[in-house]
């Protein structure tokens, strides 16, 4: 938890750490488990790119100034959550579809034991 | 240069001003509205465009897991339980699941990547809402001054061990970060795939909500109501009812009251033992909880359900929603609940499930019983009217 910067009342106690998932092991090797939060995390930064970039289109395409208030400030029509959630779904689908496929027979087992 | 703080800066000095900017039209009635970004119906925007951003894609993400990566990890599990000798829906030790699906790389994906999106989720948001700390608890502060409604925190309370761990592996738990609220909020959201942003589901639950055959709903509890979404759906529904909200966490109680003052609904928050409300016998014509039962140990559970007993008046209804046993076991089913308890630290939720006799214990405090529980789902809500 990052370190509070204020001395307001905050009205919390002392917790139980239980959180060990982030450090667990769940594919054999810690490092393979780091690059998957990796590939997660790095997905979340290029769908912040091109959100920023529909908006500034968007901001265009009305012949509306392009300020960086304008960027922060931009509430997408209805129409624009819609697409742009396809948009986000898909590329999710086509970056990410590879975890999702099921190999069959137990990877583990020698190749020639799966055919 | 603009940035975050400069944001928070400029829509506070445009409040003091009285001017009105798009994002501040669409704010609510907070004193003190650190919103800079405004609203959208019930939400308040998260604080700048890129957060908001990776929040949507991490919901994106989480139904992607929840959907296509799930059926590809059930898919697995089926055929690794056939291979060594199980039938797809039988009953079986943990143990003989875990052995089944322990080392395999696809169920080891799942779990990977609905644990990783689950982190970074937190993290993005524990660092957002720290990043201007002092802001939000000022916010906080000030609504604590008005209303509609009112809290009451206390400070004497002592906190049990039971409700101070991160639970959903949310960063210090629900009592032990300033932010648990304001973390909750928008985590959950993401886990309900962006489909409760405006309460949704919540509502629907208070729509639903069974009411006692004779007499006014005059006094309704929502009891573990964490961050207040079914309290205020509560109110919506009963405009005319005293609606009280109990919690045992500080933090959730704040933003819970906090953006109730801010959508304008009168709810009474209260910070309290589940066990030990302190209010009177037969106070309440209904008493409604979402989701608390699996957070408390059975030791607890029981205790509450008696304490409903207590406060609920003759006549009134006790409605709790919650996971249910798993009445369809699999290999799979068994292991994935196992999942849950154990990565997602739900550390008592196998207690709730297998431990409590529910029905017994709502009988045993003076409650007639319609388990609404169907075979087979993983949640559902009982029934529970209290006998004259």
């Amino acid at each position: 938890m990052p370190e509070l910067k204020s001395k307001r009342p905050t009205h919390t106690t002392d917790f139980i750490p239980g959180n060990d998932a982030r450090h667990n092991s769940f594919l054999g090797n810690p490092v393979i488990d780091n690059l998957v939060s990796t590939v997660i995390a790095l997905g979340t930064e290029l769908w912040a790119v091109k959100r920023r970039n529909k908006i500034v289109e968007s901001l265009l395409a009305a012949k509306r100034p392009v300020t960086l208030e304008a960027i922060e400030t931009y509430v997408p029509t209805p129409e624009e959550e819609k697409t742009w959630a396809a948009d986000r779904d898909a590329m999710i689908k086509a970056t990410y579809g590879t975890f999702a496929s099921n190999v069959g027979a137990p990877m583990a087992a020698p190749t020639k034991e799966r055919g | 240069m603009f940035n975050r703080r400069s944001i928070l800066q400029s829509a506070a000095a445009a409040l003091a001003a009285g001017t009105s900017t798009e994002a501040q039209a669409k704010s609510h009635l907070l004193p003190v509205d650190v919103a800079p970004r405004g609203s959208v119906g019930k939400l308040e925007r998260l604080p700048s465009v890129d957060l908001e951003s990776k929040h949507d894609f991490l919901t994106g993400m989480m139904a992607f897991i929840n959907s296509d990566v799930s059926k590809a990890q059930r898919e697995r599990m089926v055929v690794l339980a056939k291979q060594a000798g199980y039938a797809e829906n039988q009953d079986v030790p943990l143990e003989v699941a875990q052995k089944l699906y322990d080392n395999d790389p696809v169920v080891g994906t799942r779990t990977r990547m609905w644990n990783s999106s689950h982190n970074h989720e937190h993290y993005l948001l524990d660092e957002a809402f720290h990043a201007n700390a002092d802001a939000y608890l000022a916010e906080m502060e000030a609504a604590e001054k008005v209303g509609p409604g009112s809290l009451k925190l206390d400070p004497a309370l002592k906190i049990p061990e039971y409700t101070r761990y991160e639970i959903h592996q949310q960063p210090g738990g629900y009592c032990g970060n300033a932010f648990a609220g304001h973390i909750y909020h928008y985590a959950t959201n993401q886990f309900y795939r962006g489909a409760n942003d405006q309460d949704e589901r919540h509502s629907g639950y208070a729509a639903g909500c069974p009411v006692p055959a004779k007499g006014e709903v005059k006094r309704i509890l929502d009891l573990g109501c964490g961050i207040g979404q079914l309290a205020t759906a509560m109110k919506a529904r009963f405009p005319n009812a005293e609606v009280h909200a109990l919690d045992v966490a500080a933090p959730m109680l704040r933003y819970a009251h906090m953006r109730a003052v801010d959508i304008g609904s009168e709810v009474h928050f209260k910070q309290a033992l589940a066990e030990a409300t302190g209010y009177p016998d037969g106070h309440f014509d209904v008493v409604i909880s979402y989701i608390l039962f699996h957070e408390v140990t059975a030791e607890a559970a029981r205790k509450i359900i008696a304490e409903m007993g207590r406060i609920t008046r003759p006549g009134g209804v006790f409605y709790p929603m919650d996971f249910n046993p798993v009445t369809a076991p699999s290999p799979g089913r068994i292991y994935s609940t196992w999942l849950d308890h154990r990565y997602n630290t739900e550390p008592w939720r196998l207690q709730w499930t297998q431990q409590v006799d529910v029905a017994a214990e709502m009988r045993k405090a003076g409650f007639n019983v319609d388990d609404q529980r169907a075979p087979g789902q993983t949640f559902g809500k009982i029934l529970a009217v209290k006998t004259a």
